[in-house]
């Protein structure tokens, strides 16, 4: 991987380039698919990807292959430097400064297939002792990957990963009637402990079968919304997205595009990207430009501390490159657990699942609750159907209440749940 | 692509087995505020083997296209199912067959542009919308064009080689709004490579305006009320509710796992307004925007009837769910990447227009919304949908008033269809949407206008 990249830069330049780029990936993965509840499917893939960035009069191309043969690295070179030339020139294109090569290996390198098919089988027989009622598919897949990401000026960084992910998707019949459908997924480094103790995986597939009889709630009402950890990282990373991110802040999208050290959120809320997480299973190490990954508050007690862009948003908008990234985003864990803050909700939703649009630019946005339950007088009533969440998601983060003790680790993420007031509430 | 001869490898002693050469191309070039900040190509090639035996699948791939590499996935396919037959209790069933053979290139028949023809109708338009509407802050236009060439051939006799292209012209509008930023959006084009849709940047500036005239309206909003009304689905919001609201949940694999629609077959699920159609290739004498032939199990490709004047008909198969269920194949079986098994997917999925006007439709609500774009939707085995609306109006005694905040739109599709009282007689194909069902893929979707009760998210 080192000659070709190290070849493909020299190359460029050689041709008349000014700076080159080149990331180069090689992978293989092992599937396993329980479908229609019996093992179905096992795929195993090969895959190579190489992206070249060339730069030249402060002009850019990119080209993105799979093919390493000497002919068509050739070719994709070539046609690069001539569609550079027509390309238009902004000096804002830049690549990463020269910092110190690098080497990461994380996780494990090699599957274990025995143990994917064991843990597949027990948790199929779980699902089929325990939740009868539960239709459901599988997976289990370990990718093993190597990349390595090369600059002319002198950036090197080789990562070679391994990890497990593990994805379910699930729905009950019972009595005449049905569930809506759930997920639970997880990146893990290994395998040490069943797929159902992971998370909330056992807890999700056991409430499916009381959400096949949903009851009914108020019409419409003012209340609090606890939402899950998954929901929150969603909503965290709509949030970062819709005004922190490079797109929101070039093309003038963002709501806080000069608010570096301001406080626009509840000071309860602190969100940290940490590349180096031990406890996340796929870990960011590098920035898209190239960069070591720094742990870095984005948001710290409310206020704006990082700009998580890459040099040509920076460039563009005459800030600092941030050499952090919106990734492996970890909200630390509050005081109370899911159960009290279940006990203190006066009237609100325990969204477990939330399918929603974009917000509005201003952040206005409504989400149907799904999976989801109602809560009155501290205490869970019944399981929704039909009920849309209306809310402010800037004034959301303005109004938390409280974290959960409990977290949710995506492997690319930790979240715990989230308490927040003011959302207007209709069912039906 | 470079064609290889794949029948030499060919594994034996399966009781299925199916052979895949793709390559995806893509083109792309975006402009923002007159700087060119995307200029990228890509493509992705290689070779794929999936095999049946003793009711277990195989899959194996690689990028390297050769014989050696061939001969190494057929081997590492069969070996893959044979390990997974070892640990099934279900038992074996045999697929179904309805092979065929055909090749369908679809290469621009036209003079190609070049990379500079293609830049320089980008910066038209985007001089054409700095001079025109100088007041915004942000303009941002761009082109893509993807393409999927496919050779694929099968143990039962189906052969295919397809090229199918898209291309698109992409404008975001961004203006300073009395609470912040406001925008509008649109995605143009459909089937075809770039030179088959466009000619003439002048073609374009109606379209133009009307992003224009959508994102002077977003500066002026008032929030939805939450709850239920009778509102008018645009066209542009038709073929997003046949996909997401009633198309996933007649896909045989969802109805296998549980879908409602398992439930419903030959009863009435819908006003007798409603038809809606599952289109292979060709609908009303055209192609549609993701044509489909022969699919990727090397099964003829037919049109499949889901809901014939309210009535649930079918659902969409590829060979195992029609052997599970004793249905009829429909050839719906696709994988995006070279790499990726056939799934039962959409191909291009719509509603069959009626014979009501847009304007009386409108005219005809009392207190409701007109509820014209949406930019995301989701679904569910209950038939539960919600769909992101990006751009909508309020309607009060049959006028069309003020736009609306960004809001969800929900619903029971079984519950909601029955609710059609109106269906307009035009057409609209949404041709750039991408389905996410474990692989992302290419689908096209659309419909007439509709009349129907609605619930929506708001204060």
């Amino acid at each position: 991987m080192e000659k070709i990249c190290k070849k493909l830069i020299d190359r460029l330049l050689e041709l008349g380039a000014d700076k080159a780029l080149v990331i180069f990936t090689q992978s293989e993965s092992s599937e396993f698919n329980l479908i229609y509840k019996e093992l179905n499917l096992l795929r195993s893939l090969e895959s190579s990807d190489i992206t070249i960035n060339v730069y030249k009069d402060d002009k850019r191309a990119i080209k993105s292959i799979n093919q390493i043969d000497e002919a068509s690295l050739e070719e994709a070179i070539t046609e690069l430097m001539q569609t550079v030339a027509e390309s238009n020139p902004d000096p804002a294109f830049d690549i990463a400064e020269y910092q110190e090569p690098a080497v990461f290996t994380d996780g494990v390198l090699v599957p274990d297939s025995e143990l994917i098919v064991s843990r597949l089988a027990e948790f199929a027989q779980e699902m089929k002792d325990m939740y009868p009622d539960v239709l459901f598919d599988a997976t289990i897949s370990h990718t093993h990957s190597q990349t390595r990401f090369m600059n002319s000026n002198g950036v090197d960084v080789s990562i070679e990963r391994g990890y497990y992910e593990f994805s379910t998707m699930f729905t009950a019949k019972k009595g005449g009637k049905m569930s809506s459908m759930n997920f639970a997924y997880f990146r893990a480094s290994n395998l040490d402990r069943p797929c159902m103790e992971i998370n909330q995986s056992r807890e999700l597939i056991r409430q499916i079968v009381e959400q096949t009889h949903p009851g009914t709630i108020p019409q419409k009402f003012v209340g609090e919304v606890i939402l899950a950890p998954f929901v929150l990282g969603d909503l965290i990373q709509t949030l970062i997205q819709s005004h922190f991110s490079d797109n929101a802040l070039i093309s003038n999208l963002s709501l806080y595009p000069d608010h570096l050290g301001q406080k626009l959120f509840s000071e309860k809320l602190t969100i940290t990207s940490r590349p180096r997480d031990p406890h996340q299973a796929v870990k960011h190490f590098i920035t898209s430009d190239g960069y070591l990954a720094r742990e870095e508050a984005i948001i710290d007690k409310g206020v704006l501390r990082a700009y998580p862009i890459a040099t040509y948003a920076a460039n563009k908008t005459g800030k600092p490159v941030a050499k952090c990234h919106p990734y492996n985003l970890v909200i630390a864990p509050g005081e109370l657990s899911l159960a009290e803050m279940i006990a203190h909700t006066k009237q609100g939703i325990l969204c477990m699942r939330a399918s929603h649009g974009k917000p509005s630019a201003q952040g206005d946005m409504s989400t149907v609750a799904k999976n989801s339950y109602y809560i009155k007088d501290g205490k869970i009533v019944c399981p929704v159907k039909e009920t849309m969440i209306s809310f402010n998601l800037i004034e959301a983060m303005n109004s938390i209440v409280d974290f959960s003790r409990e977290t949710h680790n995506a492997g690319e993420m930790i979240m715990p749940y989230m308490r927040f007031g003011g959302a207007t509430i209709s069912g039906k | 692509m470079r064609m290889f001869e794949m029948k030499q490898s060919l594994p034996a002693g399966l009781d299925y087995w199916e052979i895949k050469q793709q390559e995806n191309r893509e083109q792309m070039v975006f402009f923002l505020n007159g700087n060119m900040i995307h200029n990228n190509r890509s493509s992705s090639s290689g070779m794929m083997c999936r095999a049946y035996q003793s009711g277990a699948w195989g899959l194996a791939s690689s990028a390297l296209a050769d014989s050696p590499t061939l001969g190494r996935i057929c081997s590492k396919a069969a070996s893959n199912a044979a390990l997974l037959a070892r640990h099934r209790t279900g038992k074996q069933i045999l697929l179904p067959s309805n092979p065929a053979r055909g090749e369908y290139l679809f290469y621009t028949k036209k003079q190609p542009w070049s990379f500079a023809q293609r830049r320089d109708f980008v910066q038209d338009l985007d001089n054409y919308i700095h001079t025109k509407y100088p007041g915004l802050s942000t303009r941002q236009l761009g082109i893509r064009q993807d393409e999927t060439e496919k050779h694929i051939i099968t143990s039962d006799g189906g052969e295919m080689h397809v090229m199918i292209p898209r291309s698109f012209l992409y404008v975001l509008m961004v203006d300073k709004g009395p609470d912040g930023p406001v925008q509008g959006y649109r995605a143009l084009g459909g089937f075809g490579q770039f030179e088959d849709i466009y000619s003439d940047p002048k073609e374009v500036y109606e379209e133009l305006e009307k992003v224009y005239q959508e994102t002077q309206d977003m500066k002026d909003t008032v929030y939805a009320q939450a709850g239920s009304f009778d509102c008018v689905l645009d066209s542009r919001l038709a073929g997003i509710l046949a996909h997401e609201a009633v198309g996933h949940t007649t896909e045989a694999d969802f109805v296998l796992n549980g879908s409602i629609a398992g439930d419903y077959l030959n009863q009435a699920v819908a006003s007798p307004l409603v038809s809606l159609i599952d289109v292979a290739h060709t609908y009303a004498d055209t192609i549609c925007p993701v044509p489909v032939f022969i699919d990727d199990e090397g099964t003829l490709a037919e049109d499949c009837v889901i809901i014939d004047k309210g009535i649930l008909k079918s659902y969409m198969h590829n060979k195992e769910s029609a052997a599970m269920l004793g249905m009829q194949l429909t050839g719906n079986a696709r994988g995006h990447c070279f790499y990726d098994e056939p799934l039962i997917r959409m191909r291009n999925t719509m509603i069959v227009p009626g014979k009501d006007k847009l304007a009386e439709m409108i005219a005809s609500i009392e207190e409701g919304y007109y509820l014209v774009e949406s930019n995301n939707g989701q679904a569910d085995a209950t038939s539960e949908f919600m769909f992101g609306i990006a751009l909508g109006y309020e309607v009060k005694n049959g006028k069309l008033g003020k736009a609306i905040k960004s809001t969800t739109m929900s619903g029971v599709a079984f519950d909601l269809l029955k609710t059609v009282t109106m269906v307009s007689d035009d057409m609209y194909w949404t041709a750039s949407g991408m389905c996410g069902k474990k692989q992302s893929i290419q689908v096209g979707m659309g419909g007439p206008a509709i009349k129907c009760r609605v619930n929506l998210g708001g204060k």
